[in-house]
């Protein structure tokens, strides 16, 4: 087809109806526009109050970092849960992409059964965090089955306490275990929808050109794959800072963590300008590892597909 | 088929090579081991939920419970407000559902039919709010809520669920509506049918799985959602509100039946819905 | 039964013109196809008729009725898809019956029309069936029983045998043509498929880049291309072109052709024709079954050596060279030749197609 080069008769004037509701021009629009509005209701304004509370002194209402540096001085477990809840995004996340693969790879293979098993691994997104959370609780427990089996395993004699804030670092490892079981599947159900795009014809020609299934895998497939990852693991990370129900459930509010911060400011203590802060801390440090995997995972223009 | 291969071995079927069979009994061992560790958990939690009493606090605990018994589900069902909040949670999430279905239907059908200028900026726009911590958008919210009389109503809960179940309500509307060939209401159109004719009569009842397991989905965002749901809400509240506020003071047994009784639901939708799961991932442009 | 009229139809897609300044009469009854490469805008004029999309210029008549304002619903329109988009949550019966559902037809009449139709087309063992019980061939059939129980004054068809095996597709060519005869409907039909286009057309529009290059019965579309266009998409193999020159002698008044380095002295009818054009440089075409191949160069014909021989069962296709240019030729089956065989070459100057070197025009009608 070529390019405009003859100016197109005038057009003519419609209906009014037709004008506003014609096919090819505003009728799009006017679908869109319920959500537009709703986002920017739910989206936009929140953004801006959780700004505006977070900047402005409560009392005069000047722009101010004083909510930042009072939350500094007062709340001396801002550090501690800035610590955990990223020492928990960075083990959590990249165990999750590597095992996510692995299992995706494996559903990828098409075995007899792979549906079922596709749909099993997938389970836990069904799940809130409050509840996996409450399962592993079941787990972990003093009396819980995993002493109960080192029992019978004989590995120990009495009960051993695995949650309590004396041992922070076994509460750290039973959050991972219960955040790893509960979100890998949402990283899984992006991979295998990404891999099910990927044309067996380019898997074929590389294997007619002489590469083994690493060099498949390593030069064909995750290139191709980068756009799943990209976004598996945006959503992943993002959802990682929000880290919340899990480490209450498990955890109490012995290990530290933003979103449980953020919680318990303003439920316990109704102080709105620090449960503000934290939410502001979250958004910024999640834009922060969005723009870091758009520049180092990006997918040029030319080679989407 | 080459017509020498011996009549009575049906394709598929042909002998495997040792380094085959190894290869596939290496392949079920790993499935059967990544299923178990998926599946396990929620086994255990189901049997801890039905265990008497005594036993729950015995220990060692046997895989295996001597007798089954509801009085811990019970126990959990009959505490103060569990009940209450349950149908709460229902009415919200049955709220959710339409607030979400009313907005999201229209946009996805848009974004499916139709190429249009924005078109790219609106789904950029839908993937951003993915990205807003859940923490930034209750928070906020709170004071606004106190303004319009809603802090503390399921409607309000309603409200922010939808906000949150929206994207990924378009998102996967969209794909549903892609997979309603255009053609059929252009077809449907050129045998006297208007545009919201053949929207009622032929797209929408093909969609119509589609959308229910985007509805189903929704239900499940909204019944599990913890944080909004216990910012927002101070007496009105959800189930995992309810069990969030009760869990400092509550008992291993309170707990662990709370856990498996927020999960059935859950599990139950996932099923329905198994089919979507995939597909509400893989992106499709529309149709030109 | 109505004529169809486009008049200075334009369809625009953001920068990209679909459809340019197309004026367009189909005569009642005619049967017209649409013939053109992908991306040429035949689908665009076809919906812009349909009513599916809205022209951005222009006006489109049927009948005497103006419907460029009208939906497709109420155009008296009935339209065969690519896909056939059958309506997969309907019985065989229910698709055929929904337009005169929607029309409010009394349900007696429905069935009996459907019934009709539907053995016409012999389907009316299928009608308890579900789409997708059917097979493509099925399927197609459903979809034109569709459009035709309405009767309506125009039937548009959008490539509606692209989906078929090459088998069926033979067969169900030769089912359209005869059903066009019976029910008479103006009918204009969409493809890129030449030979689909010439065997059913009773005229032919073919179209490159949104405009419309030539509308002519398919015998003079194919002997007589409007432009070089034309004479390379429509023939199997397109027509031959070769560059030349023609000049006028000094001793009689008649012209002479120069291409390929030689002369090819022309009649006298095509000389006189041809007068105003002597000196400028032309494009001449020529159909690979008129060149006439002697197993010798001998007399005054043009030498050419064998490059490829493809036999194609009736025929075989030579590929030769002729002082540098590739020329494809027809021949009959018993003619002895291999490759880098030295033959010759005779054309009849009647066969012979002139068009402009830089436009590309046909330089005689």
């Amino acid at each position: 087809m070529a390019t405009v080069d003859t100016p197109v008769e005038a057009r003519r004037p419609r209906p009014l109806r037709q004008r506003l509701l014609g096919t090819d021009t505003l009728l799009p629009y006017w679908l869109l526009l319920p959500s537009v509005l709703y986002l920017v209701l739910f989206f936009v304004i929140p953004l801006s109050q959780a700004i505006v509370v977070a900047f402005q002194d409560p009392d005069t209402g000047a722009w101010t970092l004083k909510n930042f540096s009072d939350l500094l001085r007062w709340d001396y477990k801002f550090k501690p849960a800035l610590k955990w809840t990223f020492l928990l995004a960075v083990t959590i996340v990249p165990l999750q992409l590597v095992t996510a693969l692995l299992v995706a790879l494996l559903v990828n293979t098409r075995f007899r059964g792979s549906q079922l098993f596709l749909y099993i691994c997938a389970i836990p997104l069904g799940l809130s965090d409050l509840a996996a959370g409450l399962i592993w609780y079941g787990i972990f427990a003093d009396r819980g089955f995993l002493n109960s089996l080192l029992y019978a395993l004989g590995l120990i004699e009495r009960p051993v306490t695995i949650l309590s804030y004396t041992q922070i670092d076994w509460l750290f490892g039973a959050v991972v275990v219960a955040e790893h079981w509960r979100a890998t599947a949402i990283v899984l159900v992006v991979l295998v929808a990404g891999l099910q795009m990927i044309s067996k014809d380019y898997l074929e020609s590389a294997e007619v050109l002489g590469a083994n299934r690493w060099q498949r895998l390593w030069y064909v497939i995750l290139p191709l794959l980068r756009p799943s990852l990209q976004a598996a693991l945006i959503i992943r990370t993002i959802f990682a800072f929000e880290i919340f129900a899990v480490v209450i459930a498990l955890a109490g509010d012995f290990l530290p963590v933003l979103a449980e911060r953020a919680y318990t400011w303003y439920f316990f203590r109704q102080n709105l300008q620090f449960a503000s802060v934290y939410a502001v801390i979250i958004l910024a440090i999640s834009l922060i590892f969005t723009v870091l995997y758009l520049v180092f995972l990006r997918v040029r223009e030319e080679e989407r597909r | 088929m080459t017509p020498t291969m011996p009549p009575d071995v049906p394709p598929g079927s042909r002998r495997l090579t040792p380094r085959e069979a190894r290869n596939r009994v290496l392949l079920y061992m790993a499935v059967v081991a990544i299923a178990s560790w998926v599946l396990l958990p929620i086994f255990l939690i189901a049997v801890l939920s039905f265990t008497p009493r005594e036993e729950f606090f015995g220990w060692p605990k046997p895989l295996i419970p001597s007798r089954f018994s509801i009085e811990t589900m019970a126990f959990f069902v009959n505490s103060y407000g569990v009940l209450e909040s349950t149908l709460n949670s229902i009415w919200v999430a049955l709220l959710t559902i339409a607030i979400t279905l009313v907005i999201a239907a229209p946009a996805g059908y848009a974004l499916s039919r139709f190429v249009f200028r924005g078109r790219e900026a609106f789904r950029l726009g839908i993937l951003i709010t993915r990205m807003f911590p859940t923490a930034l958008l209750a928070v906020p919210l709170i004071v606004l809520y106190y303004r319009l009389g809603i802090y503390d109503t399921l409607v309000g809960v309603a409200f922010i669920h939808a906000a949150m179940a929206l994207p990924f309500s378009v998102l996967i509307t969209t794909s549903i509506f892609v997979g309603v060939s255009k053609e059929l209401e252009e077809a449907a159109m050129t045998l006297g049918c208007s545009r919201l004719e053949a929207f009622v009569r032929i797209t929408l009842p093909l969609a119509l799985p589609g959308l229910a397991a985007a509805a189903m989905f929704t239900f499940v965002i909204s019944w599990n959602e913890v944080f909004a749901a216990a910012v927002l809400t101070t007496q009105n509240r959800t189930l995992p509100a309810q069990v969030l506020a009760n869990l400092r003071a509550s008992q291993p047994y309170f707990k662990v039946a709370g856990g498996f009784f927020m999960t059935i639901p859950a599990l139950i939708f996932i099923f329905l819905i198994r089919r979507y799961l995939i597909q509400m991932w893989g992106g499709a442009p529309a149709e030109r | 039964m109505a004529e169809i009229r486009l008049e200075n139809v334009w369809k625009v897609f953001g920068k990209v013109v679909a459809v340019r300044d197309v004026t367009l009469t189909i005569e009642d009854g005619e049967f017209l196809v649409l013939l053109g490469p992908s991306g040429c805008g035949k689908t665009t004029t076809l919906r812009c008729i349909a009513g599916l999309e809205r022209v951005d210029g222009g006006r489109v008549f049927i009948g005497d009725r103006d419907v460029t304002e009208l939906p497709p619903g109420k155009r008296d329109i009935g339209m065969v898809f690519q896909s056939y988009a059958v309506f997969p949550h309907m019985r065989v019966f229910d698709n055929i019956a929904f337009g005169l559902k929607m029309k409010r037809v009394p349900r007696a009449e429905i069935r009996r029309r459907v019934q009709n139709v539907a053995e016409m087309l012999g389907i009316e063992e299928l009608l308890k069936r579900y789409p997708a019980q059917l097979s493509g061939g099925q399927r197609q059939r459903v979809a034109v029983a569709r459009a035709i129980v309405l009767e309506p004054q125009v039937l548009l068809m959008d490539e509606p045998l692209s989906n078929l095996d090459a088998l069926i597709r033979l067969q169900v060519r030769a089912e359209l043509k005869r059903l066009h005869k019976q029910i008479g409907s103006t009918t204009v039909y969409v493809t890129h498929d030449q030979v689909e286009a010439l065997s059913l057309g009773d005229r032919i529009a073919v179209m490159k880049d949104g405009e419309i290059v030539q509308v002519d019965d398919p015998t003079t579309v194919y002997e007589h291309p409007a432009d070089v266009f034309v004479g390379g998409f429509i023939g199997n193999p397109p027509m031959n072109f070769l560059p030349g020159e023609l000049v006028a002698p000094k001793k009689d008044g008649f012209l002479v052709l120069k291409a390929a380095g030689h002369e090819i002295p022309l009649p006298e009818t095509l000389s006189r024709a041809l007068k105003e054009h002597v000196g400028r440089p032309v494009t001449v075409g020529i159909r690979a079954e008129h060149i006439e191949v002697l197993p010798k160069p001998e007399g005054d014909a043009l030498p050419a050596q064998v490059l490829v021989v493809e036999p194609l069962g009736s025929h075989l296709l030579l590929t030769l060279d002729v002082g540098g240019q590739t020329l494809k030729v027809m021949v009959d089956t018993d003619l002895q030749v291999e490759p880098n065989r030295e033959v010759g070459l005779r054309f009849d100057p009647a066969k012979l197609r002139f068009m402009d070197r830089e436009t590309g025009k046909a330089l005689l009608p």
